[in-house]
């Protein structure tokens, strides 16, 4: 009589395949993963963002000592620079009290002359300032997060400002965490004019310190020390906001400076010119 | 029976100690230090973290621990989710197969395995977000962030062989620069 065949699988060879099956599973789900974050997946942000609500609280205890720390050094440097900064701060309010002067006399001529013309100006802006918790910046993605009590009036899209120049834009807000793209990022672009000339062009992040202006016009009237504003072309930013100095004109592009120095933030200012609600009203009335 | 859940407690904090310390190492990253270049310049922890465990304490350091450091990384940074978790899984599987090659001889060996899975794993990084966004990424940041992972790893390293030697040296001692 003839035997019959039986496959023996021994339990560590079941357990090897079933790692390497594991294995493939998680680099197709990785796949996936990236894939559907294209598309901007809302299931996809819900899951990151519950992950951001556990994590910040415990990066902002962990930055307790490390607060600490840089004050410490902040404030002897800054003990170090009081007598130079004094001698300089002196000069700046000589200019300023005569600026301040001039800016009365304009504003009132400015006031008299839309009185004239019948012009109705643009909403006030409000901000809500918030503190920066976390910060994230290598050679594939910048971005920040910051802290704010209230958020009810924080939309995706809304300008983020530094001390004296925009630095992004709000990327992703889940409870009183807001995520902040740099517009270092490459994924940020930034319709922007120079001040001067008014060229135009498209201010666009390449994951380095210095950001590129790219789509400006042939023979654009551009010149390095040119201050970037907003240009206001896309509507989701107000035109006028400092952005940038250029800094390099080459044949491989042009170059842009950032005002504020991104490294030392502490505190942004995330601000509302109704714009985001000016874009909804439209978006019903169609 | 108290010290039966006691030693349970204990035996399970130690089998998630390495993942626990290497989350703590990679959420202190994202501290903001406010120092030049720290917005621009950022070593990869977690690549030294699952170098290091998979090298020498795989037993500790499984598929979930790798999959958990990608989730974490991928939510508080920018990049498409999903992207660390590729990265940390291809240095994991890659230390897995070579590093019994590596685990038993001096320091430097290992230090060199990383710097070549590391510099691997950085170009892939590059190559699919250079897909992703269909341009390339400046390659000077890369190689910037990639020569920042390499030289911090001796130092991580050495903070890892602490854990190691201290908390779960029970059960294997790791020896430094080949002692």
């Amino acid at each position: 009589m003839k035997r019959r065949r039986v496959l023996f699988i021994r339990l560590s060879q079941f357990k090897v395949f079933l790692k390497k099956l594991l294995v493939a599973l998680v680099f197709i789900s990785a796949l996936a993963l990236m894939m559907l974050s294209k598309a901007d997946n809302l299931v996809l942000n819900k899951v990151n963002n519950s992950a951001l609500l556990v994590l910040n609280p415990i990066i902002k205890v962990l930055q307790l000592p490390a607060q600490f720390v840089f004050g410490a050094y902040d404030t002897i440097r800054d003990i170090a620079l009081v007598y130079q900064e004094n001698k300089s701060l002196k000069k700046e309010n000589l200019d300023l009290l005569m600026l301040k002067n001039q800016v009365r006399t304009l504003k009132i001529e400015n006031r008299l002359l839309a009185r004239m013309l019948h012009y109705t100006p643009p909403p006030e802006a409000s901000f809500i300032t918030a503190k920066i918790v976390a910060e994230e910046g290598d050679a594939f993605s910048h971005s920040m997060i910051a802290y704010a009590k209230h958020t009810e009036s924080i939309h995706k899209g809304q300008v983020v400002l530094g001390a004296e120049s925009v630095v992004g834009r709000v990327d992703d807000i889940n409870g009183s965490y807001i995520r902040i793209l740099l517009f270092t990022d490459i994924n940020s672009k930034i319709p922007v004019m120079v001040e001067r000339s008014r060229a135009r062009g498209i201010l666009s992040g390449d994951n380095t310190t210095v950001p590129k202006l790219l789509f400006t016009a042939l023979g654009s009237d551009i010149v390095e020390g040119d201050m970037l504003v907003t240009s206001g072309v896309a509507g989701v930013f107000p035109a006028g906001l400092p952005v940038g100095i250029v800094s390099k004109i080459s044949k491989d592009g042009i170059e842009v400076e950032t005002i504020t120095d991104i490294e030392r933030l502490e505190y942004v200012k995330i601000v509302d010119y109704g714009v985001y609600e000016g874009i909804l009203n439209m978006n019903g009335d169609n | 029976m108290d010290d039966s859940i006691g030693e349970i407690l204990e035996y399970g904090l130690k089998k998630l100690l390495p993942l626990l310390w290497s989350v703590l190492l990679l959420l202190i990253t994202y501290i903001p230090i406010h120092l030049p270049l720290s917005q621009f310049l950022r070593p990869d922890i977690a690549m030294i973290c699952v170098y290091f465990w998979a090298l020498y304490r795989r037993d500790l350091f499984g598929i979930f621990s790798v999959v958990l450091l990608g989730f974490i990384g991928d939510s508080l940074s920018a990049v498409p989710a999903g992207l660390n978790i590729f990265i940390l899984m291809l240095i994991y599987v890659q230390t897995c197969s070579f590093g019994s090659l590596v685990n038993t001889k001096p320091f430097a060996v290992s230090w060199g395995g990383f710097a070549v899975i590391s510099f691997l794993a950085y170009l892939i990084k590059w190559l699919i977000l250079s897909i992703f966004y269909s341009r390339f990424l400046p390659f000077s940041g890369v190689f910037a962030g990639y020569l920042a992972t390499v030289f911090l790893y001796p130092l991580i390293a050495r903070l890892n062989i602490a854990i190691q030697n201290t908390f779960l040296a029970g059960e294997e001692v790791i020896y430094e620069q080949g002692q």
